[in-house]
């Protein structure tokens, strides 16, 4: 048993096996300093090298991930710092008038399995409850979803609001009929066009 | 007829099949958004109905009760008796229509891409009029319009431009009283719409098994007005739905009777379209498609599976493509769609002219696609086996080595084939003599022939005045 094994099991998308992994390899005196980087953040970068050549899909990602936090949680409270684990922190949510959640789920999930925290607010969601969250939070990132054209307004009245009351995070918009000129139009601070984009784009936005 | 000789199911799967779709929606449910009135509608029909969760489950007896009661065989109304569709159609083959929605617009002059416009939908309109394989229309969205109302202009713009059936998708609950008004204005009155009605609304589910209020309104207020109903489940497999065929057929095939039996409860003998518009969930990125080959599958499946099961109308796409621009892959996506849906048995093939999974459209690509449903429509007519068509006569009288070229059967019969409009069969000599053309510039110079031309369609005065009237009244209650 080596934390060679609790890799593996991340590789294997076996959340149950990388918690009885961490377990063991804890109790044999293993720090968690090499639990984490070797056992529990290398086994990502080879996930997400796989995905980007597309030998594994979003679902075996999601799971990676999955696992990888099951891990996470069991080292958590021994690790000095805890919150400098977290890449950022994101509030995401479905913009007011819009009920369709499925795709920013996906970038929840996603954000989440490379290491941000994510605060997701639904959907149908206000402009003040954006703008409450992103401070309660300290977000780094707030990322507004809608699926429909009737309901993009709403993003331009969320980004307007958010700004006006001089939140600092970046603001990333997304969505099957935005794009890339609407970003640009109402001064949203990125667009991504799927789920993997959207983690790529808040990594270079925050620098990491 | 040629469509039922394809099946992907069995027998004893297609009962099944029906069996889990009742004890889906006897057992699990479905949840609707708080409407006191379908919340009423449906108890007093006999669903177990809870008004505090939402959650409405259907017993099977009930079920089948409402099943019996949606007719089988009706028309979508139209302004010109000869756009009136009976459903089945009459011939055994299927009608098509054009996208519902969409904002983006490939110029057909240029090629480049651009938001949709009124004046584009207008022209929209006026092509679909001309092209005769396009049976009924949907409005686009118009980027120049207000977004609280694109709706209603949308069909306004319709309504003036074009006498076809229009089929409606509301963007909002506050819309559809005035989207019926429009119909009622065009139809003249209340009761010449429930008779002839021009138009027919779309629901949707919000998958997987719920309802949202816009959608609960849609069916209640066009049940109550007599309108034809497209129930349109879109799951997405893997996504919103299982990733797997069988599942997603059953979820879609599910929320098409809970909508059916909303309507029925509302009003019986309410007609009611059954739509399995299904998409699968692109792996690799989560988006939606609208021509992979699963989601070519679970469309015709569930197309096979709804007739075969519930003796329904069936409608979903049959053209379109995921390329965002009409090329070879688009042109073979839309193809074998096409191809499949018409041989699956669909009653109404959608989606003509769009792109980029139903997000652009483009008129280019509409005259292309009224070609290649004609083409299909022509194969759905099936082989006649007759005297006169085994021409046994005709192969005594001709020698071994002879020809048919002058026999007086080949002369009966030689207009038999269908004729290309678009397509084009030259050598490569007589190609490069007529300018290297492709189907895309022969595409566009029909458009601009047909562009060029008037209006077959006048819109009549009154009626203009009494759609700018309804507009008018739906911008100043519904902009806030």
């Amino acid at each position: 048993m080596t934390v060679r094994d609790i890799f593996n099991a991340v590789l294997g998308f076996d959340k149950e096996l990388v918690v009885e992994n961490v377990h063991k390899e804890l109790s044999h005196g293993t720090s968690v300093s090499v639990i984490l980087k070797e056992g529990l953040i290398a086994p990502l970068d080879e996930i997400g090298q796989k995905f980007t050549a597309g030998e594994i899909f979003l679902p075996e990602m999601l799971a990676a991930g999955q696992a990888m936090k099951g891990g996470l949680e069991v080292i958590r409270p021994k690790l000095a710092g805890a919150d400098n684990l977290v890449a950022g922190k994101v509030v995401i949510g479905t913009v007011k008038g819009d009920l369709h959640d499925i795709g920013k789920d996906l970038v929840a999930m996603m954000l989440e399995g490379a290491g941000f925290a994510v605060v997701n607010l639904g959907v149908d969601v206000e402009p003040e409850v954006f703008l409450q969250s992103a401070q309660e939070q300290q977000a780094d990132i707030v990322a507004l979803s809608a699926l429909l054209t009737t309901t993009m307004p709403a993003m331009q009245a969320t980004l307007k609001r958010l700004k006006s009351a001089g939140i600092k995070a970046k603001v990333l918009v997304g969505g099957a009929p935005v794009n890339q000129s609407f970003a640009d139009q109402i001064g949203a601070d990125g667009y991504a066009d799927d789920a993997p984009g959207a983690v790529v784009l808040s990594k270079r936005l925050l620098g990491k | 007829m040629v469509g039922q000789n394809f099946s992907f199911f069995s027998p004893s799967q297609i009962e099944m099949l029906r069996d889990r779709v009742l004890a889906l929606l006897q057992t699990q449910g479905v949840k609707l958004d708080p409407h006191p009135q379908m919340f009423k509608a449906l108890a007093d029909a006999g669903a177990n109905v809870d008004t505090g969760t939402g959650m409405v489950r259907f017993p099977k007896p009930v079920m089948e009760r409402l099943l019996k009661q949606a007719p089988k065989k009706f028309s979508l109304g139209a302004r010109q008796p000869d756009a009136i569709l009976e459903l089945p159609r009459p011939d055994e083959t299927f009608y098509a229509r054009t996208n519902t929605g969409g904002y983006g617009w490939i110029e057909p002059d240029t090629q480049n891409y651009r938001k949709v416009t009124s004046a584009d939908l207008a022209g929209w309109a006026r092509l679909v009029t001309e092209l005769p394989e396009i049976s009924f229309i949907a409005f686009l969205f118009c980027n120049d319009v207000p977004v609280q109302t694109a709706d209603v202009h949308g069909l306004s713009v319709l309504l003036k431009n074009t006498p076809k059936h229009a089929w409606v998708q509301p963007y909002s609950a506050g819309s559809v009283e005035y989207l019926i008004r429009l119909g009622e204005a065009a139809a003249g009155g209340r009761s010449a719409l429930a008779k002839n009605p021009v138009l027919s609304m779309i629901a949707c589910s919000l998958a997987p098994k719920a309802f949202k209020h816009m959608d609960l309104e849609i069916i209640y207020q066009s049940a109550k007005a007599s309108l034809p109903i497209q129930a349109c489940s879109l799951p997405g497999a893997g996504g919103t739905a299982p990733a797997t065929t069988a599942g997603v057929i059953l979820l879609a095939s599910a929320e098409i009777l809970a909508m059916l039996a909303m309507a029925q409860a509302v009003a019986a003998g309410t007609p009611v379209v059954a739509c399995p518009i299904i998409f699968s969930t692109d792996m690799r990125t989560g988006r939606s498609l609208q021509s992979s080959v699963e989601a070519f599958k679970a469309a015709s499946g569930a197309v096979q599976f709804i007739k075969a099961a519930f003796g329904l109308p069936t409608h979903n796409y049959g053209s379109g493509s995921d390329s965002p621009i009409p090329d070879g892959q688009g042109m073979s996506e839309r193809a074998m769609l096409s191809m499949l849906m018409g041989l699956s048995g669909s009653d109404i093939l959608g989606g003509a002219g769009q792109l980029e999974v139903a997000t652009v459209l483009s008129p280019l690509q509409l005259i292309i696609d009224n070609e290649v449903i004609g083409m299909i429509r022509q194969l759905m007519r099936g082989i006649e086996i007759t005297d006169d068509s085994l021409a046994w006569d005709v192969l005594a009288g001709t020698k071994p080595g002879g020809h048919f070229l002058t026999s007086k059967h080949t002369l009966r019969h030689c207009r038999d084939v269908h004729r290309p409009g678009v397509f084009d069969r030259p050598t490569r000599e007589g190609w490069e003599r007529q300018g290297k053309k492709d189907v895309m510039d022969r595409a566009l110079e029909h458009y601009r022939k047909l562009m060029d031309k008037e209006n077959p369609y006048h819109c009549d005065t009154g009626l203009l005045r009494e759609i700018d009237s309804i507009v008018g009244a739906a911008d100043k209650q519904l902009i806030e």
